[in-house]
């Protein structure tokens, strides 16, 4: 089964993807590989007075992507801006629904720089312990799979990928995309009518419409498929 | 095996259950005692007295009308038993493992902690509860007719009866009886949800009724 992986950077990964795609030859899988640079000076599109606008950002990112199913979305932390790291972007991303079940991992060639920095920072009473915390704690929120440096993050993915199966929810939305155009017809008010594509971006953003499609899903399929016995 | 009773207060608007217990499914059954409650009291009250007497661990079918306060006995002839059970008297489920097709049982039953049972929501077979239901919401089951409920009253007894056969014959436990009604239910939605001749009213009108009974379905 073709695996599939998101980058987001600032800067061409296509020497990345091509590494990514040549360890997951050695290890027998396939993985393809998609990039989005944010923060690129070569990509002014997505700035307003040279900082990331994410409204721009997320636009253009469901524009590109909305019929991509991702198993990982890996994230750089500095995107060579002010205001917005990757970290900002993985939060903003599950704010706003956006492959809020899609694993997701952030990579940084700074990585112990930034998080000693952070703690030097609180140790020299530059920010008190609130700030520092928030850091820390948002960190948490964001629910990534893996922080990696730099360096190692290719194999990084292709490992991740090796070792983790397709989730449920991903599984579902890759089936949902290939057939966009179909209308459902269930038992979920919510999605009643809508194209196999509309159904696919409500999930992503609504846990809750996810949760009641997967457990009927489950359900259907389990009866459809039981050799159930009728005796009269 | 266990022993199975079967309580069925018969009357009009409950004769379709009969083909639940007398078309030879539940022929099997040795042990299988049919509670056949006509229009008398003594025939009422003989039922206290077998459940009175039944070993623990039994399995009791009750085949009528309900609401969540009751159990209602047979009505027709002069004859009206308003009340069979209650909660005077509804100890006489406790040990045993019970299934109550009846319309909100689930409701009734669910206060008595010590009771197990397999109940349910709102089953209205017949179009004079569904003329009740829209009297207090003017678009309650919405499309639902005679050819409908017809339709309804058939599934109900094709799973019930295949259901509790499996409940004797394969020793099932109440858990499982519950999960064996409800994947039937569910093979039930999905097939009509495939349905595409039927007008598509009907077709919605049938769903409802199918999935608000496998949704309020109810196991303890």
């Amino acid at each position: 089964m073709e695996r599939s992986c998101l980058l987001i950077d600032n800067e061409d990964q296509s020497a990345s993807i091509e590494e990514i795609e040549r360890e997951a030859k050695k290890n027998s899988l396939i993985i393809k590989c998609h990039q989005f640079n944010v923060g690129s000076t070569m990509e002014p599109r997505f700035l307003t007075n040279n900082v990331i606008d994410t409204g721009k950002v997320t636009e253009e990112f469901n524009k590109q992507f909305s019929n991509i199913s991702f198993d990982l979305i890996a994230f750089d932390w500095d995107l060579d801006d002010e205001s917005i790291n990757g970290v900002e972007l993985i939060r903003i991303f599950q704010q706003e629904g956006i492959r809020r079940s899609t694993p997701k991992l952030l990579y940084s060639g700074v990585l112990k720089i930034k998080i000693e920095g952070l703690l030097e920072e609180y140790k020299s009473g530059k920010v008190d312990f609130k700030t520092a915390w928030k850091h820390i704690k948002t960190l948490i929120e964001i629910n990534i799979v893996d922080f990696k440096d730099r360096d190692e993050y290719e194999k990084s993915i292709v490992l991740y990928l090796k070792k983790n199966s397709p989730i449920l929810e991903e599984i579902l939305l890759k089936e949902l995309r290939s057939n966009k155009d179909l209308k459902f017809h269930g038992l979920i008010g919510a999605l009643e009518g809508k194209t196999f594509e509309d159904v696919a971006n409500t999930i992503e953003k609504r846990a809750d419409i996810a949760e009641s499609f997967k457990v009927n899903l489950i359900e259907q399929a389990t009866a459809y498929l039981a050799d159930i016995k009728y005796y009269k | 095996m266990k022993k199975l009773v079967i309580i069925h207060p018969r009357d009009e608007s409950t004769s379709f259950l009969d083909s639940i217990w007398n078309k030879g499914i539940l022929d099997y059954a040795d042990d299988c005692q049919i509670m056949d409650v006509g229009y008398s009291l003594e025939e009422h009250t003989a039922v206290f007295e077998i459940l009175r007497n039944l070993p623990e661990g039994s399995n009791v079918v009750y085949l009528g009308h309900g609401n969540s306060f009751s159990l209602k006995g047979a009505c027709g002839i002069g004859f009206n038993m308003e009340v069979f059970f209650s909660k005077q008297n509804v100890q006489l489920f406790e040990n045993i493992n019970l299934l109550c097709l009846s319309c909100k049982s689930a409701d009734f039953l669910r206060p008595f902690k010590y009771l197990s049972y397999v109940a349910f929501g709102d089953l209205p077979t017949h179009m004079v509860e569904i003329s009740g239901l829209r009297e207090q919401e003017y678009n309650a089951y919405k499309g639902v007719d005679e050819k409908v409920i017809s339709e309804f009253r058939d599934v109900i007894v094709s799973i019930m009866s295949n259901s509790i056969y499996e409940w004797m014959t394969i020793g099932l436990d109440s858990r499982g009886l519950y999960h064996r009604i409800k994947i039937r239910l569910m093979r039930e939605i999905g097939m009509v949800l495939s349905i595409t001749t039927a007008k598509s009213t009907e077709k919605e009108a049938l769903l409802e009724l199918l999935v608000d009974m496998h949704k309020e379905l109810e196991f303890r």
